[in-house]
């Protein structure tokens, strides 16, 4: 009986048949064991809410999701009719898919009802999908989806505008006079916003490429399928280019519309980056301690901070300071030469790196937070910052991520308008345009396993830790939780 | 005690009246503590309780006029959360007509404790504050480090140096002894935890 009733409180839904049916069966019958089960279910949720900040301000949550959930139905429903456009067209998704290792799922798998899809494979292929098409919709729409602005956005009524215009409601302080209200931030609606001044944003804020300048090709290619099977051996990957040597765009599916917007061709990831390897992001102020983990986030405008893993001392970093993450086999190639800025000054070559990971954590522009004491904890150091990241992955490698994440926050709109090439929204992790499908256990897996040139996320930080344990998990290489 | 005394801090669990009170609003404010500790009852992880109850409310926004009349709220609701529950169970696990139920069987049980459910999560908290007092530094320090830092058993496993299965019986243990505390209804009325 008490292994039957550890076992369900330990592993839940992963119980294997005979264990949930026998424990179903003492339950209907065994009002003792039932009492007891149900003891430590209230009390677990007891615990969990008394000490989890973040699920502190759960109506904030909901309603915040309910202002964003307008503008997913329709961003969804706009990348259907263009995806449906397309695909009948030759040469279209169809034939771009087909030609891709794997990628011959059919295109009603897009209104595939997510719940039937019960198997890591079927997620796996299902988010592959929906991501490639999200993608591939986003480079066809039009100038307006690809060039910096809010122009997408502006097409929108106000109220469609989801969680980007509105209010960002900050978690109560963790003090022990619960404070009079719950404190928000306004957050300008995008349509009001005025292009940013470049200049004048930190590095890490800046646009890939300049306002205006060249549009984002589309993607060439949609996931490669076969890799998003859990457990699924990496696929063959090219070898990374030896130091010095010429790098072919051309030869990653991809990475030519990378190279032309930002005149640094990118190179295949090869293996995922060794565990533990530094994720760190740019505009650093020379080396820090894992220990510092986010401290920096908060101080400096524009500096970047740690997450909290294990740098080594003699990372090559680049000019605005930022470390290549450790456990490179191979020296970046020159163009993407760490010590060396990009081509249009921003820290473009950071995210383009030969597959090794950074998750960048960018300060807000502007702190907005109510007075008072801050986290404890460096991770919930998060949360005083806003429900809203903007996280984008400026590139999604075979085998590697690069992801960046931006705090969104109130002035934080210009982030978002620097960095408009797709938008995929996770909606507290409900959201139809599918990323919630590669959430495995209690963590959201990033498997992407084509060349995007850009995705971004809107993560709630409401899960913040997870989201970013996942993220850090990913960017360091070990994929899913075991 | 150690300084993780000071993390023994409740939270505020109900937002205050905001200026723009409506109708759903109210009902999000009187009534999302009981519906995801009903959520969490019937056997959804944690980690999950609080996406399941949004998908409760965000649907209950979209059909607040389908509640009849004659219907409390709150157990409309409840209906909304038990399919919502039952959903996520067959969208995660291979399991998920056990896993329904026994949540259903967890439901029943609940019901007969209305007394209980009702009670206001706040003073609930105070409580659980106060026996949380009455915990030696090894235990609230566990409890704090997987409650509210997050971390997993396996880590707290090595950093103590037990076995996996060890800390989860340590944890189980100590909602037992919670739970009894809760129950007097008299914070530290059964004197040290065990």
């Amino acid at each position: 009986v008490n292994d039957l009733l550890h076992a369900y409180l330990q592993r839940r839904c992963d119980l294997d048949a005979a264990e949930a049916a026998a424990l179903s069966e003492l339950l209907a019958r065994d009002g003792e064991a039932l009492a007891w089960l149900r003891g430590q279910l209230a009390t677990d949720e007891l615990l969990s809410r008394f000490f989890g900040e973040e699920r502190a301000d759960f109506p904030n949550r909901v309603r915040f999701a309910l202002r964003r959930q307008a503008r997913s139905d329709r961003f969804v429903a706009q990348v259907r009719g263009v995806v449906q456009g397309r695909t009948s067209a030759p040469g279209g998704l169809g034939a771009a898919a087909a030609g891709s290792a794997g990628a011959t799922a059919p295109r009603s798998a897009m209104a595939l009802p997510w719940p039937g899809l019960r198997s890591g494979l079927g997620r796996g292929l299902a988010a592959a999908l929906l991501l490639g098409a999200v993608l591939t919709a986003v480079a066809l729409a039009g100038p307006h989806t690809r060039r910096p602005g809010p122009v997408d956005l502006a097409q929108a009524p106000a109220a469609d505008q989801g969680g980007l215009a509105g209010t960002l409601a900050l978690p109560p302080p963790r003090t022990g006079a619960a404070p009079p209200s719950v404190p928000t931030v306004p957050v300008a609606p995008l349509r009001a916003t005025a292009p940013p001044d470049l200049a004048a944003l930190p590095a890490p804020m800046r646009p890939a490429r300049p306002l205006g300048g060249p549009s984002v090709a589309p993607v060439s290619a949609v996931a490669d399928l076969a890799a998003l099977a859990p457990g699924a051996p990496r696929p063959a990957l090219a070898p990374a280019p030896a130091p010095g040597a010429a790098v072919d765009p051309s030869a990653h599916p991809g990475a030519q519309s990378r190279s032309a917007a930002d005149g640094a061709p990118l190179v295949d990831a090869g293996a995922r980056p060794a565990a533990g390897a530094a994720i760190r992001v740019g505009g650093g102020d020379g080396p820090r301690t894992p220990d510092a983990t986010l401290a920096a986030a908060g101080r400096s405008t524009g500096s970047v901070a740690d997450l909290g893993l294990p740098r080594p001392a003699d990372a090559p970093r680049t000019a605005s300071g930022a470390a290549i993450a450790a456990g490179s086999p191979t020296p970046p190639p020159p163009s993407q030469d760490p010590s060396r800025p990009s081509a249009d000054g921003t820290d473009a070559d950071l995210l383009s790196n030969d597959g090794h990971a950074t998750l960048a954590m960018v300060p807000p522009l502007a702190d907005h937070r109510p007075a008072g004491p801050r986290h404890r904890d460096g991770d919930s150091r998060l949360d005083g910052e806003g429900h809203v990241v903007h996280g984008q992955i400026r590139s999604l490698i075979r085998g590697g991520a690069l992801v960046r994440l931006t705090l969104m926050h109130g002035d934080g709109a210009k982030v978002y308008e620097a960095f408009p090439d797709t938008v995929v929204r996770i909606a507290g992790l409900a959201s139809p345009a599918g990323l919630t499908l590669l959430r495995t256990g209690d963590h959201v897996d990033l498997h992407c396993a084509s060349t995007i040139p850009s995705l971004i996320l809107y993560i709630d930080l409401h899960r913040s830790r997870r989201v970013l344990d996942s993220l850090r998990r990913f960017a360091e290489g070990r994929g899913a939780d075991p | 005690m150690s300084g993780v005394g000071a993390a023994i801090i409740p939270h505020q669990m109900t937002a205050p009246p905001a200026p723009d009170d409506t109708a759903f609003d109210r009902i999000l404010r009187e009534t999302h503590g009981l519906i995801r500790a009903h959520i969490a009852g019937m056997g959804v992880p944690i980690c999950d309780v609080d996406d399941v109850a949004q998908e409760v409310y965000l649907d209950f926004a979209t059909q607040m006029d389908r509640v009849p009349a004659d219907v409390e709220v709150l157990r409309w609701l409840r209906g909304m959360a038990r399919n919502c529950c039952h959903e996520y169970f067959r969208r995660r696990s291979r399991q998920s007509r056990h896993l329904g139920a026994i949540a259903d069987h967890l439901v029943a049980q609940r019901a007969a404790d209305s007394v209980e459910e009702e009670e206001d999560h706040q003073q609930r908290l105070d409580r659980l504050q106060a026996c949380l007092e009455r915990l030696g530094d090894h235990q609230r320090d566990l409890l704090v480090a997987y409650y509210r830092d997050g971390t997993p058993v396996p880590a707290l496993a090595q950093a103590r140096g037990k076995s996996v299965g060890a800390v989860h019986m340590m944890l189980s243990r100590l909602r037992d002894s919670l739970r009894r505390c809760l129950a007097l209804r008299l914070p530290g009325g059964n004197g040290a935890l065990s």
